[in-house]
């Protein structure tokens, strides 16, 4: 649409919807009324990021009231604490020359970090994935979303990205700070790094996964329903409950089951996961023996099928 | 009136999706069980059923369905505002209590205590663990009821009852009840596991030792009494807003 | 005794509002932390039909909330049928209220909420009470569908329905007119007088003024918290003497009349607009006793004299305005 840009005279004619003057040669009376954008619009991919970067602040729950801040910074502090007691404990050790010592015995390493916050990532998942998709649902705000430049595919993908990326950065902080603290503490800081470097594929391999997998299964739950509190817990009943059945169909029944059955428990899939990705060549519950890269393929198709429901439910919502 | 307060609660808690969901829920371990009647394994029965029953149902089913229809059966109705035609009868505020919570403790006693029956039944119920089913489903029943009425009293007490239940079950009981044995004494789980101890000791299968019969019993009565009067309590000063 | 101490007695409080009348407010106040929703409000409702009006934010639906027990007031008392409606539900079988939000579950037909509430009330025979309010709102039709099928103006009148079905002599409507189409309304302003004529005392809130006008004979009106005029609004009218009257004068010589009017400072202003004189007096009583006399000298005949602002819009807006 063309029409006046800032700083051209505006034509006498009026042009298409604006300015009807009532001019003569001495002066004219400018009628405003309503005036159409005509400059540069940002299109549909600065759109998305602006909803992603809005919804990543909404998955710590910036921009709103205190209350909601504590549920997603009180989980990342959980998780962050066994590293930073870690870190502690292993300066001090230095401090005691007992170095060596602690870095055996340590119980806090990186391949044993996601189990040990896998419940505060799980909680993250389940607390969080409703915030993001309740509010808009229930207040009729989709309509809005789906007028503008962003489709609707856009609109669920962009919410699948900004809490898989919150939920990175709430895995990797912690074992950044672990990667960094050991550099730092250790005599040679180089050789330190070095070191530990071989780990980092395994550290963001299985951070991604994890982000991957409960992201896209905790959206594909609250896609469902505009009630936040169900869907939390229904997004943990989905964890828990077949994480708690395997365990059960394990030892009742014995290996082979159990390791069919513990390829739908996105528990065990991240479990498994971590160990392919730390060199355990299998893994499963005590009775399975699956080669633990199935868990790696597991964890990729729940992710992309999750994520499918999500898109497909999108594309069906009436807003 | 509480009976008529009662009905209509069942009808409002028994929508399509909650009760479709509940009782998916309820049928994992008892699928599970099938499995074990089909392909189980040889061993002792009762410590069979007690490791099955005892993750699965006492700590995770009961009190998921507890939390949701204990939440939903007044929490529905003061959260949308509906509350308000119930509240502006002339009728006492713990008679009210009581209706919703003989509301929602047989449906989640049923469901729960039926899944833990089955399940128990299924998996060793002709190899002698009938006994320690029944136990259990005797437990589970208490259970609902105690859970479900702590849960009632959330619900009055604030809006985000579903969370903070969520929060208790999986933080409290899941996690920190079971790290510090002074906080047992604070935990419906404990006193659930202590009944089965209490009837029947080789049920019991909790890494560490289960509560005392009386401590069980004494905490069973006391998180129910403190929580209904307190439910009441809170009802009684329940402030609505006529407008908006 | 009094002084034998050489202390001076405390002198003794003002005697609490004693009152017979069916809703009692003195010096009622709540207020929200910093925010005073309701501020010092003393009035009292008897049988008839009141109006609560003001705009938006003014506090109606608190004052309301207040009378029906929804909610304590932080200072002052309130009492409904004698008694504080907070925290003592015994009161609620006398009476019915009709809250702004018509959230009714909506797996319920119609006749089965109505028939609920009649069964919460202890209505000895809920079926034919349900049945008998039903047909007062003129649903019985409609009564046997769920009630999420239900339009606004519906939902209304199955709300009206359930707070009937006791036959309470006390009724608070929060904004009942609130979406309705004006046959509705005008059926459900009907059907509140004719429930005031059987001697009940009805409250309603409003911000419509034309509703207010046409139902209620006593107007409460509030503004910010503040009960700034209550009684018929044309009496509040009269009172408001700092504000010149409007009348509307056709003659058969309206210019004369005007100089005759000006001259003989009768009135403080004259226009003359749309084929009739428009004067603006202060003095009330003065004009009435000059008007005739001044008209007769100046021989000019008056065919009409109507005030012009006597409608609750121009007291309403005075009001607010102070």
């Amino acid at each position: 649409m063309t029409g006046p840009t800032v700083g051209e005279p505006l034509p006498a004619d009026g042009g298409p919807g604006q300015v009807v003057a009532a001019g003569s040669a001495g002066g004219s009376i400018y009628d405003l009324g309503y005036r159409g954008y005509a400059g540069a619009r940002l299109g549909r991919r600065h759109a998305v990021a602006s909803l992603v970067r809005q919804s990543f602040r909404q998955c710590w729950g910036l921009g709103r009231p205190g209350r909601a801040k504590i549920v997603p910074i009180g989980l990342a502090a959980l998780a962050t604490i066994p590293a930073v007691v870690a870190l502690g404990v292993a300066a001090l050790a230095r401090q005691l020359g007992a170095g060596e010592m602690m870095e055996a015995a340590s119980p806090i390493r990186y391949e044993s970090y996601y189990p040990l916050i896998a419940n505060m990532v799980f909680l993250f998942a389940a607390a969080q994935a409703p915030e993001l998709l309740a509010r808009d649902m229930r207040h009729r705000v989709l309509a809005l979303y789906f007028s503008r430049a962003i489709r609707r595919e856009d609109y669920a993908l962009g919410k699948l990205a900004s809490i898989g990326l919150a939920m990175l950065l709430l895995v990797l902080f912690p074992q950044a700070l672990i990667f960094v603290g050991r550099a730092l503490i250790a005599a040679d800081i180089p050789a330190a790094i070095a070191d530990d470097l071989p780990t980092l594929p395994a550290i963001v391999g299985q951070a991604l996964l994890t982000a991957a997998l409960l992201g896209s299964l905790g959206l594909a739950i609250a896609a469902f329903t505009p009630r936040r509190a169900f869907a939390t817990a229904a997004i943990f009943a989905v964890v828990i409950v077949p994480l708690v059945a395997v365990a059960a169909i394990d030892e009742l029944t014995g290996g082979d089951l159990a390791g069919a059955a513990s390829l739908l428990s996105p528990a065990d899939i991240l479990e498994g996961a971590n160990d392919f990705f730390y060199g355990r060549g299998r893994a499963g519950p005590t009775g399975a023996d699956l080669p633990s890269v199935t868990y790696v393929a597991a964890a990729a198709v729940m992710a992309v099928v999750a994520a499918g429901v999500l898109v497909v439910r999108y594309r069906r919502i009436e807003p | 009136m509480i009976a008529t307060i009662a009905a209509v609660t069942v009808r409002a808690l028994l929508s399509r999706r909650r009760a479709v969901l509940m009782a998916l829920l309820a049928a994992v371990p008892v699928l599970v069980g099938l499995l074990a009647r089909i392909r189980g394994r040889p061993g002792d029965a009762v410590e069979q059923v007690a490791n099955m029953l005892e993750p699965s149902v006492v700590a995770t089913l009961l009190p998921l369905i507890a939390l949701v229809f204990g939440t939903a059966a007044l929490g529905a109705e003061l959260d949308d505002g509906s509350a308000i035609h119930l509240l502006t009868k002339p009728i006492a505020r713990w008679r009210i209590v009581v209706a919703k919570i003989l509301a929602a403790a047989p449906v989640t006693a049923l469901l729960a205590g039926g899944a833990t029956l089955l399940t128990g039944l299924l998996i060793g119920g002709d190899r002698g663990a009938a006994g320690v089913t029944l136990v259990y489903t005797l437990a589970v029943v208490v259970g609902a009821i105690v859970y479900v009425t702590l849960f009632v009293a959330l619900s009055v007490l604030t809006s985000r009852a579903l969370i903070v239940g969520l929060a208790y079950v999986a933080v409290w009981e899941g996690m920190l009840a079971g790290l510090f044995e002074g906080t047992k004494v604070l935990s419906v789980r404990q006193y659930v596991v202590g009944i089965v101890a209490a009837l029947d000791p080789a049920g019991s299968v909790a890494p560490s030792a289960p509560l005392s019969p009386a401590t069980a019993v004494v905490g069973v009565l006391a998180v129910a009494v403190v929580a209904f009067l307190v439910a009441v309590r809170r009802l009684e000063r329940h402030q609505l807003s006529a407008g908006d | 005794m009094s002084g034998w101490l050489g202390v001076e007695p405390a002198a003794q409080p003002a005697p609490a509002l004693v009152s017979t009348a069916p809703i009692v407010l003195d010096r009622a106040s709540r207020w929200y932390g910093n925010v005073v929703a309701v501020n010092e409000v003393t009035f009292e409702v008897g049988p008839g039909v009141t109006g609560l009006l003001g705009p938006n934010g003014a506090g109606k639906s608190t004052i309301l909330g207040m009378i029906a027990g929804l909610l304590p007031p932080s200072a002052g008392r309130v009492t409904l049928l004698g008694e504080p409606a907070w925290r003592h539900p015994a009161v609620y079988r006398r009476v019915g209220l009709v809250p702004e939000r018509e959230s009714v579950p909506a797996w319920l037909t119609g006749r089965g909420f109505v028939r609920y509430a009649a069964r919460l009330q202890g209505v000895a025979d809920p079926g034919a009470a349900a049945a008998t309010a039903i047909a007062t709102v003129d649903l019985a039709a409609a009564a046997d569908r769920r009630t999420a099928t239900y339009s606004k103006g519906m939902k209304q009148r199955i709300l009206l329905a359930a707070a009937l079905v006791h036959d309470p002599p006390v009724l608070l409507l929060d904004e009942p007119f609130n979406g309705l189409d004006p046959r509705q309304r005008l059926h459900m302003m009907t059907l509140l007088r004719d429930l005031a004529a059987a001697g009940r005392t009805i409250l309603f809130s409003s911000h419509i003024l034309e509703e207010v006008e046409r139902l209620a004979a006593r107007v409460l009106v509030v503004h910010a918290g503040r009960l700034a005029a209550a009684g018929d609004f044309r009496e509040i009218r009269r009172l408001m003497t700092d504000r010149p009257h409007t009348f509307t004068i056709r003659s058969s010589n309206d210019r004369g009349l005007a100089a005759a009017l000006i001259a003989g400072d009768a009135v403080v202003g004259a226009e003359l607009v749309d084929g009739r004189l428009a004067v603006r007096t202060a003095d009330l009583s003065g004009f009435g006793r000059r008007l005739p006399r001044l008209a007769r000298d100046a021989g000019v005949s008056l065919y009409e004299v109507r005030p012009t602002d006597e409608s609750l819009e121009s007291v309403f807006a005075y009001l607010v305005q102070r």
